[in-house]
């Protein structure tokens, strides 16, 4: 028998002959920590020296009876304390937490240099590289090797969560750790950037600011998209950006979509921008975000069954963040909990994790996008045509309608032109398959929802 | 079980178990504590499960025995009851509380069921130190620290002893306080050592061990006892390593001030009136060297200034702090003379050239 099956039998029996309270207190918490055939003697883990001192003078006995009926070798029990990380929970009460958001710097675990602001945790070795990213990953080593004259700007766009921030910032790492320290890096956020300007016209003090983002080698800012609108922080943007330039320095940019596609950018950015070299990130394909899953199991060395990764990488698709979120709550309950995930408590978590909210999304959006998406009239979407242009977005939309709606079949070829319902199975079946074969088709149909989700 | 005791004696006890008396659903007999009469004395337990407190007095004992009273209704009686002397006597599950002209019946749990106070097995190996002296040293510490429940290893002060110095070190993760004692303020039987004491049984100590002359701290792998000649705390430590604060205290500063502590301590308070949600001052050193400036501001409340006669040796700085971190810093010290250190949005430092055995380090904010 396993040991701590063991010891399950024992509470198990014990539980029946003390009161509820008392096992509650001494015996809820207490672990099998070690067992010694030879000698036949046991070690039982308590959390606290009264636990053990209660156990061992009033419940010795009827422990090693009941351990004694499983195996008859064990002749002997040790208590000892396991030191858990509880900390007293009337501890809580002597002091508030103190309030979160001040600037305080902080004495011991300085976390994130504050001098190039970058965070040391992001390194290019734990950044998993795919098809979805390639590009990006390759243009950022050539710079690394090349400051300022490869590509230049580099313009990193992609969507929510898809680690864009885990790629500058593990560049501006490797850049500090390649030169030793001899280049100078930053790494700010738009918004920083934003308030920096703004406390600079405040104080009159823009020459000073000027000074600050001059000086550097490498500049990295991230979700450069906020800057979009707001006049005078792009205005100095531009002219600390054309310094930087002139004098070949190296530019590192992320947004959320491609310059273009910012409407509130000044056209001499935006013309900037497209200079250099522009990268995309999209979502991982199924077997990347089995690789991420496996490399952060490895990383935390915890063993997971591969069957319940691979469940996760298929099910949890749009959002690298949504991926580690269902990865730790699985690790969680696994580890605290000591308990098996199963598939059924799977979806479980994912159902938890990722709240799909598809409140607004109607059948009539869904056709909407589709059209919109490939460009083709929404009317050619529900009438007869079977144009081969228009034939892929209906059974797209099909598809779309029976994963994200869970429409019936009939209903599904009622809405898309009075379709029969086995015209909605067989495009749905086609469609799903063809997914996992073609990673562009798949590509599109993540594209799309990604779109219908912003709804 | 039969005793007369005082009820001045009776008094001073409950207060100190009072300190241990517990909440706890699955084992109400924490509510209660242990009152032990025997050819010794009196002796009163109470315990949480966390720490547990034992305190002995003197009374009449007339027949031995052991009862657990419910502390909150036996404590209401004793400090309304007029009389000086008391008798209390358990008869089987009944505990009688009389005095002249009072009485009353409780009803008790059997002593059996309360929890066994855990022993600290090797005796011979302790600490000794002035107790006043000790609770000093705790007190300043404890206010740098901070409850957390994602650190416990700062959750609490830690004690060390090595080459023949004690240190106490109390760190929050934004400030750190350390206070050495020297090899001629204690005594210690013990090899060189290290643990970290929960902040609640340090605060606990500090409050119970008050006009005591003698403090004796034993440990072992997971306990700490505090004893004195009729008290004792007894608690677990908190498991974990502390963090290496040493590489923390900078080596040397880029402006020495040199100021007055009261003075620096009044201005701050002064001055904090118009200090924003922060807490925040700012600090900064006046022209020629001659004075400290220390002023706070805000949008809707106003601005004010206040300038300290100091001495500055170094480079002219500005910094912004928290002045309630200062202010604890500030109070560790009992001289008045008081240097405060400075490096730009590196960690400064209050330190005392007549206690050179603290220091305080605190983190500017981020302007």
């Amino acid at each position: 028998m396993e040991e701590q099956e063991i010891w399950k039998n024992v509470l198990g029996d014990i539980e029946l002959q003390i009161s509820k309270p008392n096992f509650l207190t001494w015996l809820k918490n207490s672990q099998l920590v070690g067992l010694n055939k030879k000698e036949g003697v046991v070690m039982v883990g308590l959390p606290n020296n009264f636990a053990k001192e209660w156990v061992k003078s009033r419940y010795h006995k009827l422990i090693l009876t009941s351990i004694r009926n499983l195996d008859g070798s064990i002749k002997n029990i040790d208590y000892v304390v396991i030191n858990s990380s509880h900390v007293g929970i009337d501890d809580k009460k002597i002091t508030p937490t103190p309030e979160r958001g001040t600037p305080q710097s902080s004495l011991i675990d300085v976390k994130v240099d504050p001098k190039t602001n970058l965070n040391p945790k992001y390194s290019l070795k734990n950044y998993i590289v795919g098809s979805s990213n390639e590009l990006a990953t390759a243009a950022a080593q050539a710079i690394i090797k090349n400051i300022g004259k490869k590509y230049n700007p580099l313009f990193i766009y992609g969507g929510v969560g898809l680690g864009k921030t885990h790629l500058l910032q593990a560049t501006g790492n490797e850049i500090i750790n390649h030169y030793k320290g001899s280049v100078s890096v930053l790494y700010i956020s738009s918004e920083k950037f934003i308030n920096d300007v703004v406390w600079a016209l405040r104080n009159k003090r823009t020459d000073d600011m000027k000074k600050k983002y001059r000086d550097i080698d490498v500049l990295i800012i991230d979700d450069i998209q906020f800057i979009g609108g707001k006049a005078a922080t792009e205005q100095e943007f531009f002219y600390t950006f054309n310094t930087l330039y002139e004098n070949n320095k190296q530019i590192i940019i992320s947004s959320d979509r491609p310059p273009t596609a910012i409407p509130t950018l000044e056209e001499r950015l935006r013309s900037r921008f497209e200079g250099g070299m522009i990268a995309d990130i999209t979502y991982p394909d199924y077997e990347m975000r089995l690789a991420i899953l496996k490399t952060k199991a490895q990383n935390q060395s915890i063993f997971i069954e591969d069957s319940i990764l691979e469940q996760i990488a298929s099910k949890v698709q749009r959002n690298m963040r949504e991926l580690e979120g269902v990865f730790n709550k699985v690790v969680f309950y696994e580890q605290y909990k000591n308990q098996k995930i199963d598939s059924k408590k799977l979806d479980e978590i994912i159902g938890e994790a990722i709240q799909i909210t598809p409140k607004n999304i109607t059948a009539g959006d869904i056709i909407r996008i589709v059209a919109e998406f490939f460009e083709v009239p929404m009317a050619d979407m529900t009438n007869k045509s079977r144009k081969q242009e228009i034939v892929e977005p209906r059974q797209i939309a099909m598809f779309l309608m029976r994963d994200v709606l869970k429409l019936s079949f009939p209903h599904i070829g009622e809405k898309l032109g009075k379709r029969d319902h086995t015209t909605a199975i067989h495009a749905c079946e086609k469609i799903s398959q063809e997914a996992t074969r073609n990673p562009s088709l798949n590509q599109k149909i993540m594209l799309i929802k990604e779109r219908l989700y912003k709804v | 079980m039969k005793l007369i005791i005082l009820r001045t004696n009776l008094l001073e006890a409950l207060g100190s178990v009072e300190r241990a008396i517990g909440e706890n659903v699955n084992l109400p007999i924490l509510k209660n504590f242990l009152m032990r009469a025997s050819g010794g004395g009196v002796e009163f337990i109470s315990t949480n499960l966390e720490i547990a407190v034992e305190r002995k007095t003197a009374g009449k004992v007339i027949e031995e025995g052991e009862a657990t009273i419910p502390f909150s209704i036996f404590n209401s009686i004793i400090r309304n009851l007029g009389t000086e002397r008391i008798t209390i006597e358990r008869e089987k599950d009944k505990i009688m509380v009389s005095s002249d002209n009072y009485e009353s019946v409780i009803q008790d749990e059997d002593p059996k069921e309360f929890p066994i106070i855990p022993r600290i097995a090797d005796v011979s190996r302790f600490l000794k130190v002035k107790a006043e002296r000790l609770r000093d040293i705790l007190r300043n510490i404890s206010l740098s620290v901070q409850y957390s429940a994602i650190r416990p290893e700062i959750s609490g002060v830690y004690l060390s002893q090595l080459n023949g110095v004690l240190s106490f070190v109390g760190t929050d993760g934004f400030r750190l306080s350390e206070i050495m004692v020297g090899e001629n303020d204690f005594s210690s039987t013990m090899e060189d050592f290290s643990l970290i004491i929960p902040l609640r049984t340090v605060q606990e100590a500090v409050r119970m061990f008050n006009g005591v002359e003698d403090l004796s701290v034993f440990t072992d792998s997971n306990q700490i006892l505090f004893e004195s000649e009729n008290e004792k705390i007894i608690s677990r430590i908190i498991d974990g390593s502390f963090p290496d604060y040493k590489s923390v205290i900078p080596k040397d500063f880029k402006t020495t001030v040199s100021l007055d502590k009261n003075e620096f301590l009044n201005s701050l308070k002064l001055v904090s009136a118009f200090s924003g949600k922060a807490n925040d001052v700012s600090l900064k050193t006046g022209e020629n060297g001659k004075f400290l400036e220390i002023s706070a501001s805000d949008a809707t409340l106003g601005k004010n200034v206040y300038k300290i006669p100091a001495k500055v040796k170094g480079d002219d700085f500005a910094v912004v702090f928290n002045w309630r971190y200062l202010l604890d810093g500030l109070k560790m010290y009992r001289g008045d003379e008081i240097d405060f250190r400075v490096s730009l949005d590196k960690p400064a430092a209050i330190t005392s050239p007549r206690e050179p055995q603290m220091v305080y380090i605190v983190m500017p904010i981020k302007g």
